[in-house]
C-alpha cells in the first residue's frame, strides 16, 4: 500500500511556496501548501493508527487498508481538542493520565486543530487573501507537531490512537 | 491583538496577532507551537473554552500587503 510520507507532504509545500520567477506566489500555490500541510499531519495520524492496531507489516493488506481509511477529519480534530483539555470529559477520563497528555502531545494536538481550521480557510474561504508567510507558518507548525508526535512518550501517543480508534460512549 | 470570537467549520476560536519588532528573528515552528499551547492552555485556566488562532508578524508586515498575488482581471 502506497502510504503518503508525510515528509512528501511538506517538501511539496515547500515547493509550492517557493518564490516565482516573476511577481509573487500564486494564491492557489500558497492555499495548497496549507493544504499540503494538514495533510502531512493528517497522513501521519492515520499510519501511526493502522501500523499501532494492524502492523506496519500488514501495509499490503485490504486490513490496513480499512483501519487506515477509517480516520475521520472530524473525530481526529475533536480529539485533539479533547486531549488539550486541561480537564479531561468524564466519559475520558477511565481512559487518559490524572496528569493529562504531555507537551509533545498537546503541541501535535494543537498543531492538528489549527492545520484542520487553515486548510478548510484555504480550500474554500475564497475572499482570503493568502500571503507566503501565512503558508510558511503553516508548514513551519506543521513540521513541528509531527516531530513532537514522534517524540512524544510511546505511551501516551499509544493512548491517544487508541482513544482514536475506540471514542468513549 | 486578540479580535471577538470567531466560529470557524464548528470550532469557537479566537484570533490573536502576536506583532513582533521589525528586528526580532523570525519565529521559529516549535516556538509558535509552543505559545500557542501556552495561550491554550492559559485561556483553558481562565474559563474560555475557545482556541486560539495564532499568527505572528512584524511590524511592518503588520502594515504591508507587498506580497500580495495582484486581484485576478477576469
Amino acid at each position: 500500500m502506497p502510504i503518503l510520507n508525510p515528509n512528501h507532504l511538506f517538501e511539496q509545500a515547500d515547493k509550492l511556496i517557493a518564490a516565482p520567477a516573476s511577481g509573487p506566489p500564486r494564491q492557489v500555490d500558497l492555499r495548497r501548501a496549507v493544504s499540503s500541510a494538514y495533510y502531512a499531519l493528517f497522513h501521519l495520524t492515520a499510519t501511526a493508527l493502522a501500523d499501532e492496531f494492524v502492523g506496519a507489516a500488514h501495509r499490503g493488506s485490504s486490513r490496513y487498508d480499512l483501519v487506515h481509511r477509517s480516520v475521520d477529519h472530524r473525530a481526529v480534530k475533536d480529539l485533539c481538542l479533547t486531549a488539550a483539555k486541561t480537564s479531561p470529559p468524564p466519559k475520558y477520563v477511565p481512559y487518559v493520565s490524572p496528569k493529562g497528555f504531555g507537551r509533545d502531545m498537546l503541541i501535535y494536538a494543537d498543531a492538528v486543530v489549527e492545520l484542520q481550521v487553515k486548510r478548510h480557510q484555504a480550500d474554500y474561504a475564497v475572499m482570503e487573501r493568502y500571503r507566503t508567510r501565512d503558508a510558511v507558518a503553516a508548514i513551519a507548525k506543521g513540521r513541528t507537531g509531527m516531530a513532537r508526535f514522534r517524540a512524544a512518550d510511546p505511551n501516551e501517543r499509544r493512548q491517544f490512537l487508541t482513544l482514536l480508534l475506540c471514542p468513549p460512549r | 491583538m486578540s479580535e471577538p470570537s470567531v466560529e470557524l467549520d464548528g470550532l469557537d476560536a479566537v484570533r490573536v496577532t502576536i506583532v513582533l519588532s521589525n528586528d526580532d528573528v523570525a519565529v521559529t515552528g516549535d516556538a509558535a507551537m509552543n505559545t500557542i499551547v501556552d495561550i491554550h492552555q492559559a485561556l483553558q485556566r481562565a474559563g474560555d473554552d475557545r482556541f486560539p488562532l495564532v499568527d505572528f508578524m512584524t511590524e511592518d508586515e503588520l502594515a504591508s500587503d507587498a506580497d500580495l498575488e495582484p486581484e485576478p482581471s477576469f
